[in-house]
């Protein structure tokens, strides 16, 4: 059971490891927070100011990728009228 | 018949059972390649041989699941955060940081930061949990970071820098209180502080926006690396040792000066002395230990001492004094009950002590007069630990007794106060092995043993 819910998520559907779907790194048991990742960047110093601009950046064009992505698709499932 | 230690499961590549009185780690692939790579370390031989590990023996695993097996040495007595001083979540908190500082400079992280995973073993913190490392990956940032806030840092600001203890949070709410918690909690002046803003008012922020996100590749991608983690450890472990706790000195700290207990306390120890001789004891429990003299007195002849107070201040400077007996703050009214998951992650505290001996002194007339329990059920609860008892009854002419009920009338208290009675009702239970009688015969002790 408790291998279900670390694997699967909680349930409100969560998964409880963080990026667990994308199966592309090691992944913690521990919710770590997505805030709080990003937050310990910060508290690295200069350099950590830069790598969390960065990663915040490349998770904000992640975000509009999918959206154009979806806005594609939405169109082609439009009937045309004839 | 190993059985599984209910508070040992939440990582799936290692768990604890207990086996026959000992403590094995039944690893998986992950835990083992965790285990193989912290076991090369100078650091492991360093931290284990300087008593900041738990000792570990690699042994062969005796089911086929397990892919390794690690015995650790039985931890005399578990407490839990929600029962220690500042001063030992405070040096709990410090040995997190330095052993993730330590580890890290030899490419092996702690994947949790959880004060749960240390304990204190003849006063010195140890940290238990060994399948918590493993090998750090380029990349990866400090998982435990979040857990760290709130399971230590918040803890500690809360007794330093808002007067409130940290006890009842974590015993209500063991992940610890949450950023946002702390932004609310903690004074203006505290807030404006460029630390707190950090880890309080920008961490509570930043989960809020960014809940549910999936970062970490993101993070690996920029270019994050444990250099980044270390410096956030170095800064972590100098905010630490700045937060302090300056006591009121309003409770029972200066509970030694008073008249009867100078006069007492060697005439006590003396008893007690006796107790200890005539039963042997494994395991004393002191129940309302105040400075822990007597649980001392145990300690000195072999036995694991457990000295449980509620007043934080006093068994904060036992701990500070480096006494080596075990520290439980604690009310006795409401001792810590068995909790967390199915209600069996954190067993309660008679569970854990399990003491062959009890002592209660300077105690019943709190719980009489103070707590109003019946003094029938007083001597039921002393009955309950099922072995000897050293107990000081205390007639209500004394002068502690009078300040006690100074605002209360004699219809506002509980009948069975007499020494006769006190006597009748201990007969039914136990049986008398010694008494004494101290000053002018107000207080009497007792040697009680179960009939």
């Amino acid at each position: 059971m408790w291998r279900e819910l670390y694997e699967y998520g909680d349930r409100s559907g969560h998964p409880l490891i963080p990026g667990k779907e994308t199966n592309q790194m090691i992944f913690g048991y521990l919710d770590a927070g997505s805030g709080s990742l990003i937050l310990q960047a910060i508290l690295g110093g200069a350099a950590g100011i830069l790598v969390a601009f960065k990663a915040w950046k490349a998770r904000l064009m992640g975000k509009q990728a999918v959206a154009e992505g979806e806005a594609e698709t939405d169109e082609q499932t439009v009937p045309s009228e004839s | 018949m190993p059985n599984a230690d209910p508070g040992s499961f939440r990582d799936p590549a290692s768990h604890v059972v207990l086996d026959e009185g000992r403590v094995i780690r039944l690893l998986d692939e992950r835990g083992l390649a965790g285990w193989n790579a912290l076991s090369e370390t100078a650091f492991f031989a360093r931290a284990t041989a300087d008593g900041r590990l738990i000792e570990t023996k690699e042994i062969s695993p005796d089911d086929s699941t397990s892919a390794g097996a690690l015995e650790h040495p039985r931890i005399p007595f578990i407490s839990y955060p929600y029962e220690w001083t500042f001063s030992m979540l405070k040096d709990a908190a410090l040995l997190q940081l330095d052993l993730l500082g330590e580890a890290l400079a030899e490419g092996i992280t702690i994947k949790d930061a959880t004060p749960f995973n240390i304990q204190f073993v003849s006063g010195k913190a140890v940290f238990i949990d060994i399948g918590s490392f493993e090998k750090y990956a380029p990349g990866e940032p400090w998982i435990g970071y979040r857990q760290f806030t709130r399971q230590f840092l918040f803890p500690l600001m809360l007794r330093a820098w808002a007067g409130l203890p940290f006890q009842p949070w974590l015993r209500g709410q063991m992940d610890g209180p949450t950023a946002g918690d702390m932004k609310k909690i903690l004074p203006l002046g505290k807030r404006m502080r460029a630390s707190t803003m950090m880890h309080v008012s920008l961490q509570a922020r930043m989960e809020e926006r960014m809940s549910g996100a999936a970062v970490r590749n993101e993070l690996k991608t920029a270019g994050f690396s444990a250099d980044l983690i270390l410096a956030n450890v170095r800064k972590l472990r100098k905010l630490v040792t700045s937060l302090e706790w300056n006591p009121s000195g309003e409770g029972w700290v200066e509970y030694q000066s008073c008249d009867h207990v100078g006069r007492d306390r060697q005439a006590k120890g003396e008893f007690l002395q006796s107790a200890i001789d005539e039963h042997g004891p494994e395991r004393m429990l002191d129940l309302g230990a105040n400075d822990a003299y007597f649980s001392e007195l145990a300690a000195t002849k072999g036995a694991i001492a457990i000295a449980v107070d509620g007043d934080e201040e006093v068994l904060d400077a036992v701990y500070r004094r480096g006494s080596s007996v075990s520290i439980v703050v604690g009310d006795l009214t409401n001792p810590s009950p068995s909790q967390g998951w199915a209600g069996l992650e954190r067993p309660g505290l008679d569970q854990r002590a399990a003491p062959d001996l009890v002592v209660a002194y300077g105690l019943i007339h709190h719980l009489i007069y103070t707590a109003s329990i019946p003094p029938q059920s007083v001597i039921d609860w002393l009955a309950s630990y099922e072995c000897p008892v050293v107990v000081e009854f205390v007639d209500p002419g004394d002068e502690m007794v009078a300040k006690l009920t100074a605002n209360k009338t004699e219809e506002e208290l509980h009948t069975g106060r007499t020494r006769s009675e006190f006597e009748r009702l201990v007969a039914a239970r136990f049986r008398t092995g010694d008494t004494r009688e101290l000053g002018d015969g107000v207080r009497v002790l007792y040697r009680l043993v179960p009939v």
